[in-house]
């Protein structure tokens, strides 16, 4: 039921957060998700983009720090805030739109009865850290064009090297993000590298759930709220039978919460908060998802005779 | 021996063919540089505390020959319209500063389309200079009134109007129609502020005439945001005086022509089959683990 109920949000989200400007809906440049503002009539902005255009609190904009679109700016980072404490990484797993289209990917593939590839804990332990190299090119290259004088058409790096912005506009028609570009030896060399990431992209998540969320620079943003957010994964160890269904259905492949014997709160920086592990769990509330201090879902043996045949 | 003396005779004929092309070059360049006129040279812009942004717009003139105060009945007109059609006119001091003259346009809105209109004459002649912008303004009041006076004037004669309201970039064809109280032939010729003259043409007796910016090598080493200035200047008729009119815009390098969707796609396909091939060899080497 969380499995259908979360598909339906996805393709609600999906249609307004690319086609939602097209009939006036704009959510603003604070969403903790991909919405890409490359695509033609989005319905809102990812915040990795307008991070790169002001630099981390404007700082690449320090001309107009101190003017009216200056807090603005401010305005913004406090409400990509508010968000991500509000609703956590139910961003990742039920409303951004590249991770919606990296789970159509998985049905596909489920459909045509193809096995998912397994990784060795060694693989995930050594591409973990990529997506703090990714924020950190989010970070600094701003800073670098605006005082060190790096090239303009390093201008949004992360974006124009973004699988979201090569794959996204192509469900909205716009094929001009899907091509190479000749103007000099950089714009070439991004647009290379941008196509084959995309290609790599489509391959992974087609093989392995939610691939490129595994070097998604948004979730280490995201939980560096984790302390402040009203939304909890909590998992009561003493009720754990160990079976580990939550392992085997995770699409981060996350450890933590098979293998947490002490600690209540069980959201690592991997986990989407896709529920699965939860639905698939048969121990009576052993893992629950709370807001604030409200019981949003948990795991029951009821739950899985009904649910799962 | 005969072969020799052809080939004598026609190298010598070339080198006099040559040497006309190239006085008859120097000879129309030098008259159509010397030739005196306006134009508009945009300047930096600044952001106000409260969101509102200015750009100056230098007033200048060709070779530097005469300045704002050697002409006479000298008028500003700045026009600003918003993306929701907003259009606001409104006439403009011009400022003197380090022997600059300029005057200062002020946006409000989000994206607005600006131009900037200039008149006067100089030696009974009708000066007109015209320049087009883009403005990003933010301005927390945006209904606020500007301290300016607001301009009448509707329509403006002689006039170059441009049909595009984007930021103009090389590669795309440009269309422009000339409009004066008299329906005639006009000479116009194209500068670039960095490469001087660059080509002549004439309008059709409707006053249309289009040009279309060739890649420049410069503008894509420099990246999306260097530009170069493009000034259009049409010689005309005005009530039977002669009047030189300029249109002046930043010219930006081109977004679309230099991208290649085939290749991608080509690049994107090998890829795709070494990442399914690897993907495979993988997954068998894994399992035999």
């Amino acid at each position: 039921m969380i499995s259908k109920l979360r598909m339906i949000v996805q393709f609600f989200s999906f249609a307004v957060l690319n086609y939602g400007g097209r009939i006036g809906i704009n959510l603003g440049f604070s969403l903790p998700c991909f919405a890409c503002p490359f695509v033609s009539g989005c319905g809102g902005y990812c915040f990795l983009f307008y991070l790169q255009r002001v630099g981390l609190f404007g700082a690449a904009n320090w001309s107009q720090i101190f003017t009216y679109p200056g807090l603005k700016t401010i305005l913004w980072f406090i409400l990509f805030a508010v968000l991500v404490m509000l609703l956590s990484k139910t961003w990742c797993g039920w409303i951004c739109p590249f991770g919606t289209m990296q789970d159509w990917l998985t049905m596909l593939r489920k459909k045509l009865g193809i096995r998912e590839i397994e990784w060795s804990w060694k693989t995930y332990d050594t591409i973990k850290p990529l997506k703090y190299l990714f924020l950190g090119v989010i970070l600094v290259v701003p800073l670098l064009i605006a005082y060190g004088g790096m090239h303009q058409d390093f201008y949004l790096l992360f974006c124009r090297i973004c699988p979201g912005r090569t794959l996204l506009p192509l469900f909205a028609g716009q094929t001009r993000f899907f091509s190479l570009d000749f103007a000099n030896d950089i714009t070439l060399v991004i647009s290379v590298i941008s196509i084959i990431i995309a290609a790599i992209t489509v391959v992974g998540s087609f093989f392995k759930e939610r691939f490129f969320c595994l070097f998604c620079p948004m979730l280490p943003l995201i939980q560096m709220f984790k302390k402040y957010s009203l939304i909890t994964f909590e998992k009561k160890v003493d009720t754990c039978s160990g079976c580990g269904n939550c392992l085997r259905m995770c699409p981060m492949d996350v450890r933590e919460v098979h293998e947490e014997k002490e600690k209540a709160k069980v959201m690592s920086p991997e986990c989407l908060l896709c529920m699965k592990c939860v639905e698939s769990c048969p121990e009576d509330k052993t893992l629950t998802i709370k807001f604030l201090q409200y019981k949003i879902f948990t795991s029951s043996r009821e739950y899985i005779t009904k649910n799962f045949k | 021996m005969g072969k020799l003396v052809l080939k004598i005779k026609t190298i010598v004929i070339y080198a006099v063919l040559l040497y006309f092309i190239f006085l008859q070059g120097q000879g129309s360049c030098a008259q159509i540089c010397s030739e005196d006129f306006l134009w508009l040279e945009q300047g930096e812009t600044a952001m106000e505390r409260d969101g509102s942004l200015t750009q100056k717009i230098y007033l200048k003139s060709n070779n530097n020959k005469f300045s704002v105060d050697d002409m006479s009945e000298v008028s500003v007109t700045y026009y600003c319209q918003t993306r929701s059609g907003l259009r606001e006119a409104y006439i403009l001091p011009i400022q003197h500063d380090d022997g600059n003259y300029y005057v200062q346009a002020l946006a409000k809105h989000k994206n607005n389309y600006c131009e900037v209109v200039v008149s006067g004459y100089y030696k009974s002649v009708l000066y007109t200079a015209q320049t087009l912008f883009t403005l990003y303004a933010d301005a927390f009041d945006k209904n606020k009134k500007l301290n300016l006076i607001e301009s009448k004037n509707k329509e403006y004669l002689p006039y170059i109007f441009a049909q595009t309201k984007n930021r103009v970039r090389t590669g795309q064809p440009l269309e422009f129609i000339y409009k004066s109280h008299e329906k005639a032939v006009a000479d116009v010729h194209i500068f670039e502020k960095e490469k001087g003259f660059l080509t002549a043409m004439k309008t059709n007796e409707n006053g249309y005439f289009s040009y279309t910016a060739p890649e420049d090598d410069y503008l894509n080493k420099m990246g999306n945001s260097a530009y170069r200035t493009l000034i259009i200047r049409v010689k005309g008729k005005t009530a039977d005086k002669p009047s030189i009119n300029t249109l002046s815009f930043p010219i930006y390098r081109d977004y679309n022509g230099e991208i290649d969707k085939k290749q991608a796609f080509v690049l994107f396909i090998i890829t795709f089959l070494i990442a399914v091939i690897g993907v495979l060899h993988y997954r068998r080497r894994f399992k035999l683990k």
